[in-house]
């Protein structure tokens, strides 16, 4: 009997016997959460040390930082992850499940943490998008089934379509107002009002100017810069993924069940 | 036996932790005398510190208000407050802050600011969350950290859900702050969730981990994924570039008009100086600090350059004010700050006349040393202090000058 739908014939080795394939399913219903719970766990410490202001406050999310930071810390994981997914399994999730497990822990902080134990407004706290991003990186490494060129393509994109997608959230916060005699966005206004003991306003690491200078396209600039950097982490951080990976207890643990299978 | 011994030795230490955890008291403020006593001494003299109320409702408003003079003696080990930012310390949001201004300047960004000139703040705050708040005005300087006014507690009635934070924008909208834009956020984050979870449940539907890993390692891996698959990711593809590209330009079309994120450092002139806070002149000739007697001893020198008589009439110190009980007209005008009546003597004839240097012999002595934790400035590298002298002149006006030096400590 057959254990996967892709099966290629009674000499696959994927053909498991029914206790087997039994056994094989169950294995799978015990490791997907307890494997989402991990990856979510290590992607929401990875970024939220590496990005964490940037995620957490509405009036930290600027033209420039917020783009460039986010989507180069963002991409290490999905890297990762997508090498031992794909290489291993044939799975092209490896960036979506390592993304949506880092919504769930952002989402899981801000609402407990930050709204209920710290009392501070949603809306200054919610976490930026990247699904699809995500998406983007996985279809692409599936359809062209190459990592180089996943991280030719796939990797500028993931960082490209981060504002992108983003801008539908963040648009009514730029929106300008007055507020004594000052002009700030509702964004600024959110941080003045709702107090960050810990966080004056010069700590904010925003833009400051000098990106303007190109025609004032900063958001645009700061994509692109992201876009460059991103396909060097990629490559790195799939070859952390494939160093990573190389644990000869799950070869001997595998090679142990192929052996059962015989 | 050894593994018995080490089973219930286990067992204790597991229950005397999970002990504590019912012992979890509220936490008083949020630390300000631990910072060091010469972060509070010499960087921030806060005086005439004034709020408005200390029961706000929710939705109503509390001002706080006062001044702050620059200490000359800033340590040399934190930054000059080259970029400072008047704010407010307060165990979260508890008060939302509706104005804040800095003599006369608003202020919403971070100034420069000038050792040795005195400011005047004004905060006003919007009661937000009920409960007890320990609230402050706070100095928060580039590399230094905040620095802390006096605070005081302040009940805030009412109910949360009855907070508003109403604004109108320059686009004639008016918004609640508190809540705005939050219902946008949770939909799109929803609307991607989406494809997220039909992409991962498309490929998790089959089996996972162990005939996919055979047959990877069998080099069957092409017949993992199918047609069908293929079709899906490529509908993913699109429809991913799709989506965004829709959002983004119905983003730009419902707000057509957006700013950057607004930041700077604004310039602001400080108080002018005038006879009160300049005529009078003080040199420390010698400070001790008797740690059993908890009190600071100072024979300095003080020169009257008014044109009245004046008597010391307090000496404070972060934020902790010793004043002369022989002074009757002296009131405690601020609830706020931590007051140690009487605790300041002084030696020798009280009134110096316009022009006469005289010779003090001052003590400041109370418990406050302690219970502010201001004794462990003996443990300081540097060994020196920091406060404001506050004079009584006979033209009822108020001359101050700030002093500061180095003290030695007496163990007997």
């Amino acid at each position: 009997m057959s254990a996967t739908a892709q099966s290629v014939g009674a000499k696959s080795a994927g053909d498991l016997s029914p206790v087997m394939a039994s056994m094989s399913r169950k294995f799978d219903f015990l490791l997907v959460p307890i494997l989402f719970l991990a990856i979510t766990g290590a992607v929401h410490i990875h970024v939220m040390l590496l990005a964490g202001d940037w995620d957490f406050w509405v009036d930290w999310k600027d033209r420039r930082f917020w783009i460039t930071i986010t989507p180069i810390v963002t991409i290490c994981f999905p890297a990762a992850i997508q090498y031992v997914t794909w290489v291993y399994f044939r799975l092209p999730i490896g960036a979506t499940l390592c993304i949506v497990g880092l919504l769930f822990g952002e989402w899981m902080n801000r609402y407990w943490g930050f709204t209920i134990w710290s009392g501070f407004p949603a809306t200054l706290t919610w976490p930026a998008m990247l699904i699809a991003s995500a998406l983007i990186l996985d279809t692409v490494l599936m359809l062209s089934r190459n990592w180089l060129a996943t991280a030719i393509v796939g990797a500028p994109l993931f960082a490209l379509l981060f504002y992108a997608q983003n801008i539908v959230i963040l648009a009514p916060y730029h929106v300008p107002m007055e507020h004594m005699g000052q002009l700030m966005s509702i964004a600024d206004m959110i941080g003045y009002a709702f107090v960050r003991t810990a966080t004056p306003e010069y700590l904010r690491m925003i833009e400051r100017g000098t990106l303007r200078t190109f025609g004032g396209e900063s958001a645009l600039i700061a994509s692109f810069f992201a876009a460059f950097i991103c396909m060097i982490m990629y490559a790195a951080w799939w070859k952390l993924g494939e160093i990573g990976s190389r644990q000869t207890w799950i070869k001997s643990m595998f090679d142990k069940s192929a052996k059962v299978r015989a | 036996m050894k593994n018995k011994i080490i089973s219930l030795l286990g067992g204790v230490a597991i229950m005397v932790t999970s002990l504590t955890a019912l012992y979890a008291p509220q936490a008083g403020a949020h630390g300000e005398r631990s910072q060091e006593p010469f972060l509070r001494m010499r960087t921030v003299h806060w005086y005439d510190t004034n709020f408005s109320t200390n029961r706000v409702a929710v939705n109503s408003e509390m001002t706080m208000t006062g001044k702050f003079l620059l200490a000359e003696a800033w340590p040399e080990v934190i930054m000059k407050p080259d970029v400072a930012f008047l704010h407010v310390a307060e165990p979260g949001p508890a008060v939302a802050k509706v104005e804040s201004w800095l003599n006369g300047v608003p202020a919403a960004k971070s100034f420069k600011l000038e050792l040795g000139k005195t400011y005047e703040y004004k905060i006003i705050v919007r009661g937000r969350k009920p409960g007890e708040a320990h609230i402050h005005p706070m100095l928060n300087v580039q590399s230094a950290g905040g620095l802390v006014g006096p605070g005081q507690w302040t009940l805030i009635e009412g109910n949360y859900e009855d907070f508003t934070y109403p604004v109108t924008t320059l686009t004639g909208e008016t918004i609640d702050l508190n809540t705005y834009g939050f219902a946008n956020v949770v939909k799109w984050h929803i609307i991607w969730a989406i494809p997220a979870l039909f992409w991962l449940l498309w490929w998790i539907r089959r089996p996972v981990f162990i005939p996919r890993f055979l047959m990877v390692q069998n080099g069957e891996e092409d017949a993992l994924i199918t047609g069908t698959d293929k079709k899906v990711a490529i509908a993913m593809f699109i429809g991913t570039m799709v989506l965004v590209t829709m959002s983004s330009n119905s983003a730009k079309e419902a707000y057509p008009i957006q700013i950057p994120l607004q930041s700077a450092i604004i310039p602001v002139e400080a108080l002018p100086v005038t006879p009160q806070n300049s005529a009078v002149k003080a040199k420390i000739l010698k400070a001790n600090y008797r740690i059993p007697g908890r009190s600071m001893t100072m024979t300095l020198d003080v020169t009257n350059g008014s044109a009245t008589p004046i008597k010391l009439a307090e000496f404070n110190s972060a934020n902790v004010r010793f004043t002369n009980s022989l002074i009757p007209t002296l009131a405690k005008t601020d609830s706020a700050e931590l007051w140690a009546k009487g605790g300041l003597h002084v030696q020798g004839e009280p009134t110096i006349y316009p022009g006469e240097t005289a010779r003090l012999e001052i003590e400041a002595s109370d418990a406050l040393w302690e219970t502010e934790r201001l004794s462990s400035l003996i443990g300081d590298p540097d060994s020196a202090f920091g406060g404001v002298l506050y004079f009584h002149g006979a033209d009822g006006k108020t001359y101050m000058e700030e002093i500061s030096g180095p003290i030695i400590p007496t163990f007997q």
